[in-house]
């Protein structure tokens, strides 16, 4: 069975690292959640 | 445009069957109710926080027993050791309820619940996540070796100390495979029914380490063990909040529509990973919902005044569920991508089944 490798460099890292993986799932979820608040829910709080 | 009013509320439909059905997952695949992502979330979609608690528990009823019945054909459900919980439990959920009366009458519950909160979900994380990593390590080298490893590993000392208390009855665990004395199994019970009544939530995020830790099942077991836990407490509070005339059906239609797909897919993914793998999210959700909890202590300490301190909180929330939906969904990916002989991190190779 082949094992493909993935790309080199930064990209890499953040895949590979578990805390880098940590970190890009958790801003792009913040992200999100900012902006379904300013979309939907701005005004109800 | 497709927003309608639900119990007086405008409520964003999209966003409810949104909820639903990250949280299904989560709790799915953790052995949560989610209580304590979902309550804040609708109190934010404009919801009464009375109406906000009986839709969550409502909710919650119908996705722990969605949750439970998929984990009993996978066969993570130690029957025994939830039914002698649940005696446990019931008692400490009582006590627990009385001292958060005690402190309501002092005036002072508001401050005690959240300083509560933050001390018992920052020392979770704190322990979960070290012997995690520590279970991690260990399945990583056992992996490099070429040893056999089943689902699960844990490395805490713990439940070897419970274990060998030797007061009768002793009740043999036939799933978990564990036996124990039946008096541990009761005190976990009202320890963590104690912590649940007293926070006001389910308790799902405090049984899961226990039935790991303290007792010594396995992370799978311990998951679909919280969830027949969930069903139970789930339903007397849907049932007591029905009473009250604080569920709106319509509400509970539309987020259950969305966490029957999401409990299915976390409760099936349970069976692609290793038990430290449902362990990380459940540290991870914990660290989390401690932030949240920390943003809404200091806006309360600070008289209300600092809005920021709110709206941080909020964000906490919404982006815990989806942080928590995501990883879940990448583990998942992963453990596909590693069947199939594909690349995959180096970190997630231990923590998926091969």
């Amino acid at each position: 069975m082949v094992v493909k490798a993935k790309g080199n460099g930064v990209m890499k890292w953040w895949i590979n690292s578990m805390w880098g993986f940590w970190l890009v799932l958790l801003v792009f979820s913040l992200g999100l959640a900012t902006a379904i608040y300013y979309v939907w829910l701005k005004g109800n709080i | 445009m497709f927003d309608f009013m639900i119990a007086g509320v405008q409520a964003p439909i999209f966003l409810l069957v949104f909820v639903g059905f990250t949280v299904g997952i989560v709790g799915g695949f953790i052995g949560v109710g989610g209580g304590y992502m979902v309550t804040p979330a609708l109190i934010v979609f404009g919801f009464p926080g009375y109406m906000a608690s009986g839709i969550d528990m409502t909710h919650i009823a119908g996705k722990g027993l969605v949750s439970t019945l998929r984990h009993r054909q996978l066969g993570n459900i130690d029957w025994t050791l939830a039914l002698t919980m649940v005696a446990g439990t019931m008692l400490g959920v009582e006590l627990g309820v009385r001292t958060l009366v005690y402190f309501k009458n002092l005036g002072i519950a508001g401050i005690v619940l959240l300083v509560t909160s933050v001390v018992v979900m920052f020392s979770l994380f704190l322990y979960t996540q070290i012997e995690t990593r520590r279970s991690h390590r260990a399945l990583d080298v056992m992996k490099k070796e070429g040893r056999q490893i089943g689902r699960e590993l844990h490395t805490s000392g713990l439940p070897k100390f419970f274990q060998s208390i030797n007061l009768a009855p002793i009740v043999r665990c036939r799933t978990a495979r564990v036996v124990v004395s039946m008096w541990v199994i009761v005190l976990v019970g009202v320890v963590t029914g104690f912590l649940a009544g007293f926070l006001g939530v389910g308790g799902g995020f405090i049984r899961v380490p226990a039935l790991v830790y303290l007792v010594g099942a396995s992370t799978h077991i311990a998951v679909g063990t919280d969830l027949v836990e969930i069903v139970f407490s789930g339903g007397y509070g849907a049932l007591r909040h029905s009473i009250e005339g604080h569920v709106d059906m319509m509400a509970v239609v539309f987020m259950i529509s969305g966490a029957l797909f999401g409990a299915q897919i976390g409760s099936i993914a349970t069976s692609y990973v290793r038990g430290p793998a449902i362990r990380y999210v459940l540290s991870y959700s914990l660290i989390l919902a401690t932030f949240g909890a920390v943003m809404r202590l200091l806006y309360v300490l600070t008289g209300q005044k600092v809005e920021w301190l709110s709206l941080v909180a909020v964000m906490l929330t919404l982006g815990e569920m989806i942080f928590l939906c995501l990883f879940i969904c990448s583990l998942l990916y992963f453990a596909w991508r590693n069947k199939r002989g594909d690349w995959v991190p180096d970190w997630v190779k231990p923590l998926v089944m091969s």
